[in-house]
């Protein structure tokens, strides 16, 4: 069972994506227009 | 000073990167402001962003030498501290020279001095080796955390403070890794089962005779190829197809969202599997993206669905990359070892970024880049094939 669950470790992260992905919602045009991934490598 | 628990070591290693990656890849947001202020173009921002990464990727294997030789806590304390320095500099600089000497030089040095080689050496000396590509994939996933998390965030802030208070928040977040520095202190020794005292000439010398360690570096250059052709380019090439800004903006988040989760699962699979091996088929599984990708029509579906496999597939090579340097050689010397392979994948990343574009500019298309890209990843999993991944006879007679 302890084996198995190791895998499903990252689910535990699921509240801080939850709020990366409502922030990204939020501001990922913003993000978009200024070239982020163009600048930071 | 002796080592802390792993668990500490492990959590607060997680963290510093979670600061230090997160908000160094906010730093493309504050192109337009700072462009408008202090009057320069984008290509003097840009060359500070440029400065950094390459002075990220040549100060590494000196900044890993002085963690092996002074442990990770005072390394990772003083560059904070740099980080501080730069970013506070940064806001209240008033030239192109001023920008190119906080937010590209010193946090350039700052950043090698706090994200994975350094923390990782501190990891791998605490952790045993049927466990450390788990806790280097748990480090890495707190690297994907904090570049899906902050950039937003940073972000917001940008509009609702203006990038001089912006810079100083983010300062603010980069000063705990000076304080979280004490969880990963200690002087590093030579872990018991590592054989008689090496010293750094021997273990160089050591690691450029061995096969197998330059074929980690010719395939963690290819990873950098990728990632900075995918990332600086990406975008361009969904425009350029008449995708529109949600798809673009989508995309982003699900690359950084696919990465917390590929960067744990691939770090776990290496206490499992040969890390050899699950490292050519990621590479094998990138150029199959890719060729699928571009066999597919595009659409928003096939864009976002593209997105979230390379974002699984990011960042999985660095606790597997690390993890093969630490099984090979062994911990002692790891931070230097591993700082040279990351030097190998910043060279990649800049032709990465620079080459598609070179490519585009002269035949109008990014075709070529990705023939190339394809033609890198079967390159990266082929050599990583032969791999040897024992141990070096030196930790096999101890």
């Amino acid at each position: 069972m302890r084996r198995h669950a190791i895998w499903l470790a990252p689910l535990a992260l699921f509240p801080l994506c939850a709020l990366g992905l409502w922030l990204w919602a939020d501001q990922a045009t913003t993000i978009w227009l200024t070239g982020f991934f163009a600048a930071c490598l | 000073m002796t080592m802390k628990r792993p668990w500490i070591v492990i959590a607060c290693a997680a963290f510093i990167v979670t600061l230090a990656m997160g908000v160094r890849q906010a730093f493309g947001l504050f192109l337009p402001p700072m462009s408008i202020e202090l009057g320069i173009d984008r290509g003097t921002f840009g060359l500070a962003i440029a400065i950094s990464n390459l002075v990220f990727g040549l100060a590494q294997p000196f900044i890993g030498a002085l963690s092996d030789k002074h442990g990770a806590g005072r390394v990772v304390f003083f560059g904070g501290l740099l980080y501080v320095l730069g970013l506070l500099g940064s806001a209240w600089v008033s030239s192109a020279l001023g920008l190119h000497l906080t937010l590209g030089f010193v946090v350039g040095v700052a950043l090698a001095a706090t994200t994975f080689v350094v923390v990782l050496g501190a990891v791998g000396r605490v952790v045993p080796p049927e466990r450390r590509s788990l806790a280097f994939g748990i480090v890495t996933a707190g690297g994907s955390l904090g570049q899906f998390l902050v950039v937003p965030l940073a972000a917001k802030l940008l509009g609702d403070l203006g990038y001089h208070l912006t810079l100083i928040v983010l300062a603010g977040l980069v000063a705990v890794c000076a304080v979280l520095a004490l969880g990963v202190a200690g002087r590093p020794t030579t872990p018991a089962g590592e054989g008689p005292r090496q010293s750094l000439k021997e273990a160089l010398g050591e690691a450029a005779g061995n096969r197998s360690y330059w074929l980690l570096n010719a395939g963690f250059f290819v990873c950098g190829f990728h990632i900075a052709f995918i990332a600086t380019h990406f975008p361009a090439y969904l425009a350029d197809q008449g995708l529109g800004l949600t798809v673009g903006a989508t995309a982003l988040a699900l690359v950084g969202l696919f990465n917390i989760f590929g960067s744990y699962l691939f770090g776990l699979s290496g206490d499992f599997w040969k890390k050899h091996y699950v490292l050519s088929g990621i590479y094998a599984a990138r150029g199959v993206a890719i060729i699928v990708f571009l066999i597919l029509p595009l659409s928003s579906t096939s864009a976002l669905v593209f997105a979230a496999v390379m974002g699984f597939l990011w960042l999985g090579t660095v606790p597997l990359t690390s993890g093969l340097v630490g099984q090979i050689f062994g911990v002692r010397y790891l931070s230097t070892l591993y700082g040279i392979v990351f030097l190998s994948h910043q060279v990649g990343s800049f032709f990465g970024a620079w080459a598609a574009g070179w490519l585009f500019d002269r035949t109008g298309s990014y075709d070529a880049a990705w023939i190339a890209s394809i033609l890198l990843a079967f390159f990266a999993a082929a050599v990583h094939l032969p791999i040897r991944d024992a141990p070096v006879a030196r930790l096999r007679a101890a």
